[in-house]
């Protein structure tokens, strides 16, 4: 219990305290009978729908492609080793404020209108969720590559498999086995993502069906957008009983989520209730309507029929171009499950995957290229890319110079402050309770009751009551409350790369050392820990990150600008999320400086990542 | 008044002997500027001003209303968020103001008043325009209109540049912050008692030429202004009506443009920003009538338009801002408009304008989700 006491701790003070204050200020404000009126209101159901698409293309897709890019570092010489490592730890240091403004830079100069239809709109929200994500994925699978034995791989080679064979037989089950909870956890985050689609799209292209007196939805409206517009819309009138109760909804939709999420990864059939339920009540779309009486002539239980009446369903969808989420699903799992040619599959999907990876390579660095000439530049406005002549003509350290006597470098003495405290201080409680949920599987399922509590209650309703909590503690004001905040905002992917990560570890060493009396702080600290160092290099370097990056916090628990890290002043020079007041040279110089700063700070790092537990 | 004044000097001398400051939360444009002008005052009147530059203050103000002991002494907002903080705002006592008092210009005092009484301090504007691309008049020789024009002006110079192979006029088809002009110069919606009224035969008539104007190839949707811009600066756009905070960043990306009044009776909506206090307003209203003295810098470096009367204006527009002003429309600020208007016809203008649904049952839609708010 002790050692999973603080993390217990964490999410009591961070997540259930406020949510049960938030709750009970509002719990007379919720109407429960206006549940099944805002269900069926079209827009909640575009926007859960496009929610679970977005969820599930973002999630299969990041973590096809970081298995398949970690598999390829893996493989890589070195030097090409450490220059994909190097990339892929910058990209994921741009804090979303910096990444999705540069992004959309490149996107409104390479395409002329993003959301001229849903499917462009939708295309161009994956590609920006798959840039951003990317790097964390493909770090994570490379660390699990690292820590398993190279015989593995040599003996496999030996008996004549070929490279695409040997990931997909070998590495790629791993990962599969090891991530299910964070891809879980993922899937719920991208649910509720609000950043991406409001930076890109704003939720558009508008659907007819989706513009209701409850709400407005499009085709790039996700749950947690959605939900955002609602809360802005009704924070201050009125009409609080239905923002509640639409918030109540939300929240028990992603519950929901969480639960059937869990079950889609292990046995993906037993979830097509719930979808099938879902689409009778949300309008009869024709994969269920086909579905329903596939099912009814058949015996429902034999698995097999189960199988081909959902390929009914898909291939009925698929002939008269009738789209829906249940129709969808339903052609992935066959089309996974049921491929014929599995070899040539498989070869397809590396290649496919292989060619995301050069095409996020070559955003990576256009975007890169593209903040470094902005950093020299005088530019406010959002300028086109420029030809190579005119690149060259006006470069100046003027926004450097700026940024020097402007106090920015207390600002970044601020966040390391806040990363480094967030990462130390992250690594030890997750790491304990992921080691107490090892020991006791009780803790684990407890560990994900609060892992999903804080996914779906933590936010803007938590933070009321937390900054009252902290003005009569006289915390406000204070960088410990915002590392808290961070932590909690980590503890998800944090704790379950954690557990999932020791659970992977050869558990002979624990048993020697509990045999030679070790006590349980000394296995925790002495073998565990160092075994899976890998794994925890990658949860530090994730919890530093969200430190240095964090936003919402900082913002609302920081009223003096000498403590105010850098995430606050770069997008105070980014301007609104509309940028419309956003100084690019001076918010580039400062995303520059950010990057290289937390690049130096992570130097011993990359080497702990690659470091091999044998070895250690 | 000379109570006033002598509780002033006196509340100056304490401060000198005391060190007393007080906090003030700014945003937009002219951080530097308030520092500079903030340590300006400190060397003269002694009194530490702390300007902290807010990013997403909506955000921050809606945790502070319901923790008012966060809140700063003084805020700079913008007409949209003044229904969230009316409430928490202290009434403004003009007499404090020293050589500011009852020189508000109207516009100001209509948008911030709230309960009979006025809750900010009226500072400066933003005014629609119309921005011509005169590199493509230039070119195809078309002259540029009179700042006394019609619609049907614009609808005759539209017909001229699109047989240029030019598109005539662009913004995004979603922005109430354009149609709402337009839907006050030919009707009224917004109405005295404060309610909003969409579905009316004027604004189906209006929206009934917008959509044709689509359909002529007049009028391109730009669904993010970064396009827009791009494409008035290469010239592939002749006219666009945004705010007159963009002259700025056109003079430093050197576009061939030029303003002028939009077409009558089209209403430029005017953007205002003003002081609320919050607390400490014995300190505060000496600070805003020394930032007051300063102003015209800042209205020249972001041609912003002060809402105080006798600030001298150096702006090179000004006599296009003075029109615009003269035939302009306030923002009203309830929450009805600035969440329920602003989203309802957000979404209704995308969707008819994109020629996805018909006008009635939009309206319908637009003005039940109106409703919810009023």
């Amino acid at each position: 219990m002790i050692f999973f006491f603080p993390f217990l701790l964490l999410t009591a003070g961070m997540t259930l305290f406020p949510a049960a204050f938030s709750a009970i200020a509002g719990r007379t404000r919720i109407r429960f009978d206006l549940f099944w009126e805002l269900f069926r209101d079209g827009s909640f159901r575009i926007s859960a729908q496009v929610s679970s698409l977005y969820a599930i293309f973002t999630t299969l897709s990041v973590f096809f492609c970081g298995t398949t890019a970690a598999y390829l570092l893996y493989r890589l010489p070195r030097f090409f080793r450490k220059a994909g490592f190097i990339l892929l730890f910058v990209i994921w240091a741009l804090p979303s404020f910096v990444s999705l403004p540069v992004f959309r830079a490149m996107l409104l100069n390479t395409v002329e209108n993003p959301i001229a239809s849903g499917l462009q709109a939708f295309l161009s929200v994956l590609t920006g969720r798959l840039w951003v994500d990317l790097p964390i994925m493909t770090l994570i699978a490379l660390a699990l590559f690292e820590d398993l034995s190279p015989s593995y791989d040599e003996s496999m080679r030996l008996e004549g498999a070929g490279t695409i064979d040997r990931f997909f037989s070998l590495f790629f089950q791993i990962a599969r086995k090891s991530l299910v909870g964070y891809l879980c956890i993922s899937f719920l985050d991208q649910m509720r993502d609000v950043t991406l689609p409001m930076m890109l799209t704003e939720g558009r292209p508008l659907l007819i069906a989706g513009f209701t007196p409850y709400g407005i939805a499009g085709a790039t409206t996700t749950l947690g957008f959605f939900l955002k517009n609602n809360l802005v819309d009704f924070t201050s009138g009125d009409s609080w009983t239905f923002l509640w109760s639409q918030n109540a909804l939300v929240t028990a939709t992603l519950l929901a989520s969480f639960w059937f999420m869990n079950r889609l990864f292990r046995r993906p059939e037993k979830t097509f209730w719930l979808w099938f339920g879902l689409e009778v009540l949300w309008g009869l779309f024709l994969g269920s309507l086909v579905f329903l009486p596939a099912l009814f002539f058949t015996d429902w239980k034999r698995k097999e029929h189960t199988y081909a009446c959902a390929g009914i369903a898909a291939g009925a969808s698929l002939i008269l171009g009738h789209l829906s989420p249940f129709t969808v699903i339903l052609w992935v799992f066959l089309l996974y499950h049921f491929f014929p040619f599995r070899k040539v599959f498989d070869r397809l999907l590396f290649f496919f995957n292989t060619a995301l990876i050069a095409l996020w390579i070559s955003v990576s660095v256009i975007a890169l290229g593209f903040l470094v000439w902005l950093s020299f530049s005088g530019y406010e406005y959002l300028p086109p890319f420029p030809t190579i002549g005119k690149a060259l003509e006006n470069l100046s350290w003027d926004n450097y110079a700026y940024l020097f006597d402007s106090g920015f470098l207390v600002n970044l003495k601020n966040s390391l402050w806040l990363g480094l405290g967030s990462g130390a201080l992250g690594v030890l409680i997750f790491s304990m309770a992921a080691y107490a949920a090892l020991k006791k599987p009780k803790y684990y399922t407890f560990a994900k009751g609060l892992i999903s509590m804080t996914l779906v209650m933590a936010g803007m309703n938590t933070f009321v009551p937390l900054v009252l909590t902290l003005e009569a503690l006289h915390g406000l004001n204070r960088f410990l409350p915002i590392v808290f905040a961070v932590l909690n905002q980590s503890a998800p992917i944090a704790f379950m790369t954690a557990y999932f990560a020791f659970r992977q570890t050869d558990r002979t060493y624990t048993e020697l050392g509990q045999i030679d009396g070790a006590s349980r702080w000394q296995l925790f600290w002495k073998i565990l820990l160092p075994l899976s160092i890998p794994t925890v290099s990658v949860v530090f370097l994730y919890i530093f990150i969200k430190g240095w990056s964090s936003f919402i916090a900082p913002l609302l628990l920081i009223s003096s600008p000498e403590k105010y890290p850098v995430s606050l002043r770069l997008y105070d020079w980014a301007g609104d999320p509309g940028l419309h007041h956003t100084r690019w040279g001076i918010f580039a110089a400062g995303a520059i400086l950010t990057v290289a700063v937390m690049a130096v700070c992570s130097i011993p790092l990359p080497a702990l990542v690659r470091k091999r537990w044998s070895s250690g | 008044m000379t109570k006033r004044a002598i509780l002033s000097y006196f509340l100056l001398f304490v401060s000198v002997t005391v060190g007393l400051s007080f906090t003030v939360w700014v945003s937009w444009e002219g951080e530097d500027w308030y520092r500079t002008v903030a340590k300006a005052y400190a060397e003269t009147a002694q009194v530490r001003v702390e300007i902290v530059p807010i990013p997403a203050l909506d955000q921050k103000l809606q945790v502070g209303m319901k923790t008012p002991d966060t809140l700063p002494d003084l805020c700079l907002i913008k007409s949209d968020y003044f229904p969230l903080v009316a409430s928490s705002a202290l009434p403004v006592d003009s007499g404090r103001l020293l050589g500011y008092a009852g020189r508000f210009a109207e516009i100001g005092i209509q948008t911030y008043t709230s309960g009979g009484a006025l809750r900010a301090v009226p500072f400066y504007a933003d005014t629609q325009v119309l921005f011509l691309q005169t590199d493509v008049f230039e070119k195809h020789q078309i002259p540029l209109p009179e700042s006394d024009w019609t619609v049907d002006d614009l609808e005759a110079l539209m017909t001229r540049l699109h047989a240029c192979g030019v598109t005539p006029i662009g913004w995004g088809f979603n922005s109430p912050y354009i149609f709402q002009g337009l839907q006050e110069g030919f009707g009224q919606s917004f109405m005295p008692d404060g309610t909003i009224r969409v579905k009316t035969e004027e604004n189906q008539g209006i929206l009934r030429r917008l959509r044709s104007w689509v359909v002529n190839g007049w009028f391109k949707d730009y669904p993010q202004r970064p396009g827009l811009i791009k494409d008035f600066s290469a010239g592939k756009v002749a006219m666009i009506p945004q705010g007159s905070y963009l002259i700025p960043n056109f003079d430093e990306m050197e576009v061939p443009y030029t303003a002028v009044p939009l077409p009558h009776p089209w209403k430029s909506v005017i953007d205002t920003k003003a002081w609320v206090v919050f607390k400490n307003e014995a300190l505060v209203y000496p600070f805003l009538s020394f930032l007051f003295d300063r102003m015209e810098e800042l209205c020249a470096a972001h041609m912003k338009q002060s809402l105080i009367e006798g600030i001298p204006s150096t702006e090179r527009y000004s006599e296009v801002f003075e029109k615009s002003l003269k035939n302009s429309l306030v923002q009203p600020s309830t929450i009805a408009y600035s969440e329920g208007y602003w989203t309802a016809m957000k979404a209704c203008l995308e969707l008819y304008l994109r020629g996805e649904g018909e006008l009635q049952p939009l309206l319908s839609t637009a003005q039940a989700y109106i409703d919810q708010f009023q």
